[in-house]
């Protein structure tokens, strides 16, 4: 004999009610599908992204320059801020081109945790363990330009450090030292992703080989140590505290007094690729938001399905209470149901979470992967089940609580009724009166299914507000002018301007260029040179200063006097500038007035596209190339504004713009009062530009200061040229001065090409992209401050992740609409169920179809509009309270409005599924006879 | 002059492999005014032969006649429209609308054929029927007798020509429901309404001008009065 449990009648009540509960149930695997595909796919993109940043960067969070002294940094970790801490000793620099140690690399011995910290890729072979053994980084390996491989040996000249108790007297061994090495292993790069923030040279390096720990120094130098440490939780917590309290004072001061400088190296930025903090930060927020509020959706639906389903078992319920089933007991069978559908619902969910995630995470490119995360997964399970277990509990124990009588004859509709005071009408239109009628009866109900669409319409809105769904995602153009880009960085420019410091001069050459030109596939190469000159115009109006972003290199306010500015830290600042400037101008002769600029130098095709921005003037190439001739970016207007972003205003609530031709009717709106026309640049004016040209090494005048001591043995160039052309731009700082390639060779000013810019004459293959990756930074490597941006694949990991978002964005809407539009039709079908015999009644007494079909019509229109509105007018409030928020916080000038267009049509199409399915239902009964109506057959 | 008739009346009830034959060859007609009772045992087909009288449900095969028009021959919109305005129901659960008072549950067939109740006539129903001061309550708030009176003050509302009723003393007790037949049989005569009452007391069969006994599905016996008394024809 079967043996009769609480679980056989769970599952008989599940078997025969599965029409009932297949939609219930699809909706929980849905909701809990997306809570850990959320949770998944979050926590699978931080460590990703936490893997490619600690690959390209290592694992260390700050790396100390130049050490001093040992003690502090040990005592940092035994006070606890740091919870690892590596030493590296740097032996000696690789330098190809003396004494341009920028181009070059240096080599050191790493203790276990420096070398545990960095994680280096091993390539190829293996680290050193001897001395005469030594393991490179690939990019700094192609610097050397010798043609080995691993098990070779070489020979190659190297610089000794002296580095002394002083970082500030750090200087190399006279003459370098031939050293021969065999090359044991290749490394994956470090240095090349983190030298772009090294700001200076000589001893401010990290090093890009490694040396066995028994390799001893030669004799005469002293090693350059770097530490490299992980910040620990007690630095995190304490690092927002004020004064000394502050572990980041602390670390500062160990900074400024104990090395040279430092390199924070942890994982701020990079979490959605072009994403910043604060936008990645508000994506989270929101995601949260929307994670949340769909659970909440799912509970309310669930409390509804249950409640309905349970109404509609009263009977049921009141005849086992009427045999003896206690309360406790009615509980157990009917949430007994509830929890074998929480088991049938998670285990599908998890998987297809999983699987979701793994097919995402495959679309985001190289590097990022699906992890598999059992808490996440064991989290949703458990709160999955919690959340239907209370989703479920409220119904049912209300209902366990009806006495038997009661729930068998059903009298919850006349003890609604006996509460409610309901005036007679002599004269009503039937359908309508009883819509009214059931709708004043049924506010619980009403409540839950507006307060569902409510839940839905914001999270629909909060996605469009936050683009994360948006009809210009489902279509991004990914059209960028170039395919891969080389940008040079890493020069040094003192802080007094119109400085050229011969040895931080970087950048490409003639011969890398035409190397690039040479590659495969590329079709087309545009390349720029770029140096800082100083320029003296026919006269320096209010026109020309521009402040705010453009600090260090145009800040020749300092000329004028009537502007509006007033005391700040911005004006002291400024005076500090303008004691460097007379300085320079004393030191190098220079009796007029000047500011310092950019000069561009550009190839033909390049100056030639600048036609279209051309203000006044002509674009002579043969002008330009003679150096007789030099165009001049002048903005047609340039103002300032007020604003409440601190970040662009002085404190007397300014920020300065420039404003092109086409942004005339903005400069206006924007600053009348202070607007300007360019009257300093003319075609036909003589300018002269000077270029202060030093061999001599950048030394500060002491530790911390910008001021470095000018040097003595300067060349002073100085070329008179005319203005062929005024360019119109705000892109580029005002004032700066443009010619062509052959134009600045012409005028004597040498400069290495600081970009270039490659076009490919076809998309390419895997394979070729791989060629081009390969080669583009190999030549790259050469000048050691060369960076490659394979732009095909920035595009392609912006489209992957926007497709990603779009992706996520676009299943929450869906699971969003399926339970929002299951839970409404879901009511309605049950009203319907549960009404049979007062459907059969009226029809006997004389309702037509179309009549019964009216009083429901009514209903769903009556709360689609309460929706619509009560929605409409939530995410308004909410949103654009942000917005009015973050407009006073954060001195947001644009305004953001909640989107309106979207939820409405998210309605509409929930009415529309309703509205049919509604109907189906109800000539599903109607078919049946009116008897069988009556009597609920 | 028959008001109503069917003929060849069968309604078979199918169930998987089990079939009901509830009305088995049923020809029969009822004259205007007339105060008919139908009789039997209990699943004798007698509900089901009232039910087919008034359009509540098809028939396997043949016809109700109405007005020399095929019941079922009409849609049923049509129907719906014959319902509220040529027939009345009582039904023994009384099938009152529990949303609506009773005086909205009486004037539900006039205003769903949007016309304006003739409030006189109403007003010599619900006197004749003696509601007039539980109109304002719902049906929740009333004793079964004062809704099975609704009841009938909503069937008699639209001044129909036949009033069906199924059982209508079946929930009440022996002095209700003895009023509410005495008030029946009242109406009808006074509105010369025909009434056809189904009923397997035979205690309130007798009340009726002619008695129509059914038993599986067929009719067996019809009394009906004549000059001489009362004939029998089995």
């Amino acid at each position: 004999m079967k043996r009769f449990s609480i679980n056989t009648i769970a599952l008989g009540n599940l078997r025969q009610h599965r029409k009932q509960y297949t939609s219930l149930t699809v909706g929980i695997i849905l909701a809990l599908f997306f809570s850990a595909a959320l949770m998944l796919f979050w926590n699978s993109m931080k460590i990703s992204t936490q893997e490619i940043h600690d690959s390209r960067y290592g694992t260390q969070d700050i790396i100390f320059l130049m050490c001093a002294d040992d003690a502090h940094f040990y005592e940092l970790a035994d006070a606890g801020y740091l919870q690892a801490l590596g030493k590296a000793s740097i032996l000696e620099y690789f330098s190809l081109e003396t004494p341009d140690l920028k181009s070059g690399f240096s080599a050191a011995t790493f203790d276990d945790a420096a070398l545990e910290l960095i994680d280096w890729d091993v390539i190829e072979g293996r680290l050193p363990e001897k001395a005469g053994e030594i393991a490179i980084e690939q990019s700094a390996l192609a610097r050397l330009r010798l043609d080995i491989e691993v098990g070779d040996t070489f020979t190659a000249p190297v610089y000794i450090p002296t580095g002394g108790t002083n970082y500030m007297d750090g200087t190399f061994l006279d003459e370098p030292i031939e050293k021969t090495y065999t090359l044991v292993g290749i490394l994956s790069d470090h240095l090349t992703y983190l030298s772009s923030d090294v700001l200076s040279a000589v001893y401010g390096d990290i090093p890009a080989a490694v040396l066995a720990d028994e390799e001893e120094i030669t004799v005469g130098g002293i090693p350059v140590i770097n530490f490299y440490a992980q910040y620990s939780s007690r630095f995190w917590a304490e690092s927002k505290l004020p004064g000394a309290a502050s572990s980041y004072n602390k670390a500062g001061e160990i900074v400024r007094d104990y090395c040279y400088s430092s390199l924070e190296t942890y994982n701020d930025t990079e979490l959605y690729g072009s994403i910043d903090i604060q936008n990645t930060n508000i994506f989270i927020y929101f995601m949260f938001v929307i994670a949340f509020a769909l659970i909440f959706a799912s509970c309310l639906g669930i409390i509804n399905a249950f409640s309905a389903n349970l109404r509609e078992r009263q009977r049921q319920i009141g005849m086992l209470r009427a045999v003896a089933a206690t309360r406790r007991q009615i509980r157990q069978i009917f949430g007994r149901e509830a929890i074998l559908i929480a088991l049938i619902s998670i285990p599908p969910a998890v998987v297809l979470s999983c699987l979701a995630v793994w097919g995402i995470m495959q679309l985001m490119g190289p590097g990022y992967h699906f992890v598999l995360n059992l808490w996440i997964l064991l989290g949703t399970a458990v709160l999955g089940l919690l959340c239907i277990m209370a989703a479920s509990f409220i119904p049912l124990w209300k209902v366990s609580r009806i006495p038997p009588m009661q729930a068998i004859r059903d009298v919850s509709l006349s003890r609604k009724l006996k509460s409610r005071h309901i005036r007679t009408k002599k004269l009503f239109d039937v359908p309508k009166h009883l819509a009214k009628r059931n709708l004043s009866l049924n506010r619980g109900n009403q409540v839950r299914i507006i307060a569902l669409m409510t839940a839905g319409m914001f999270i629909l809105s909060t996605l469009c507000y936050t683009n994360i769904v948006s009809i210009e995602s489902l279509m991004p153009s990914y059209e960028t002018e170039y395919d891969y880009s080389l940008s040079s960085f890493g020069k040094a420019y003192g802080s007094y301007s119109g400085l050229e410091w011969s040895y931080s001069v970087s950048g490409m050459t003639e011969q890398d260029v035409q190397a690039i030109s040479s590659l495969q596939s590329v079709q087309t190469v545009h390349s720029q040179k770029e140096i800082q000159i100083n320029v003296i115009p026919e006269k320096i109006t209010d026109y020309l200063p521009s402040f705010g972003m453009e600090i260090g290199l145009n800040l020749s306010g300092y000329l004028l006097h009537d502007l509006p500015l007033t005391d700040s830290e911005m004006n002291t600042y400024y005076q500090e500038e303008y004691q460097r400037y007379l300085q320079v101008k004393r030191k190098y002769d220079y009796i007029e007035d000047y500011y310092t600029s950019f000069f561009y130098a550009y190839d033909e095709e390049q100056l030639q596209s600048l036609s279209s921005k051309l203000l006044e003037g002509e674009i002579n190439l043969d002008k330009l190339a003679s150096g007789e001739q030099v165009l001049v970016y002048a903005p047609a207007y340039s103002g300032a504004y007020q604003t409440t972003d601190d970040f662009l205003a002085n404190t007397n609530g300014y920020a300065y713009k420039d404003y092109t031709k086409d942004e005339a009717d903005l400069a206006k709106a924007e600053c009348e009062e202070y607007l300007l026309e360019n009257d300093m640049f003319h075609v036909g004016d003589t300018i002269t530009l000077s270029q202060l040209y030093t061999t001599e090494e950048l030394q500060y005048i002491s530790d911390g200061s910008l001021d470095a001591i000018l040097p003595d043995d300067v060349t002073r160039i100085d070329r008179e040229v005319t203005i062929g052309g005024i360019i119109d731009g705000s892109d580029h700082t005002k004032g700066s001065i443009v010619t062509s390639i052959a134009g600045l060779a012409a005028l004597g000013y040498d400069a290495k090409y600081s970009s270039v810019d490659i076009q490919l004459s076809e998309s390419p293959s895997k394979q070729m992209e791989q060629y081009l990756d390969d080669n583009l930074n190999a030549i790259a490597a050469r000048s050691g401050t060369t960076e490659v941006v394979n732009l095909i694949a920035r595009a392609r990991t912006e489209r992957n992740l926007i497709y990603g978002r779009m992706a996520a964005g676009l299943s929450i809407v869906i699971l969003l609409f399926a339970i929002c539009t299951s839970m409404v039709c879901n009511s309605f079908a049950t009203q319907i169920q549960a009404g049979k015999s007062y459907i059969g009644t009226l029809r006997a007494i004389g309702a037509s179809q179309q009549d019964m079909w009216k009083n429901y019509r009514y209903q769903m229109i009556y709360l689609f509009l309460c929706g619509t509105v009560i929605g409409i007018l939530f995410e308004c409030l909410v949103l654009n309270g942000l917005t009015l928020l973050r407009h006073y916080r954060d001195g947001l000038s644009t305004w953001v409005y909640a989107p309106i267009l979207p939820p409405i049509v998210f309605i509409l199409l929930m009415f529309l599924i309703c509205y049919c399915t509604t109907r189906i239902k109800l000539k599903q009964v109607l078919k049946s006879s009116i008897v069988q109506n009556i009597r609920e057959l | 002059m028959e008001i109503i008739r069917c003929e060849q009346l069968n309604k078979i009830y199918a169930s998987g492999e089990a079939r009901v034959h509830a009305v088995r060859d049923v020809t029969i007609g009822f004259k205007q005014g007339e105060f008919c009772a139908i009789t039997g045992s209990s699943g004798s087909g007698k509900s089901t032969l009232l039910h087919m009288f008034g359009g509540l449900e098809y028939p396997t095969s043949g016809k109700v006649v109405y007005q020399e028009k095929d019941l079922f021959s009409y849609n049923d919109n049509q129907l719906s429209i014959l319902r509220r305005r040529r027939f009345g129901f009582v039904f023994q659960a009384y099938n009152l609308v529990q949303e609506l008072t009773g005086s909205e549950n009486i004037r539900l067939p006039i205003l769903l054929d949007k016309k304006k109740p003739d409030e006189e006539y109403l007003k010599r129903i619900i006197d004749i029927l003696g509601i007039e001061d539980r109109l304002d309550h719902l049906p929740s708030a009333l004793s079964g007798g004062q809704q099975q009176r609704i009841a009938i003050a909503r069937a008699l509302a639209n001044k129909p020509a036949i009033l069906l009723a199924d059982e209508p003393t079946g929930n009440l007790d022996a002095k209700t429901g003895r009023e509410v037949l005495s008030l029946l049989k009242y109406v009808g005569k006074e509105l010369g309404i025909t009434l056809i009452l189904v009923t397997h007391d035979l205690h309130v069969a007798e009340q009726a001008d002619r008695i129509l006994t059914l038993e599986d599905g067929q009719i067996v016996r019809d009394t009906q009065p004549t000059s001489a008394g009362t004939e029998v024809q089995e």
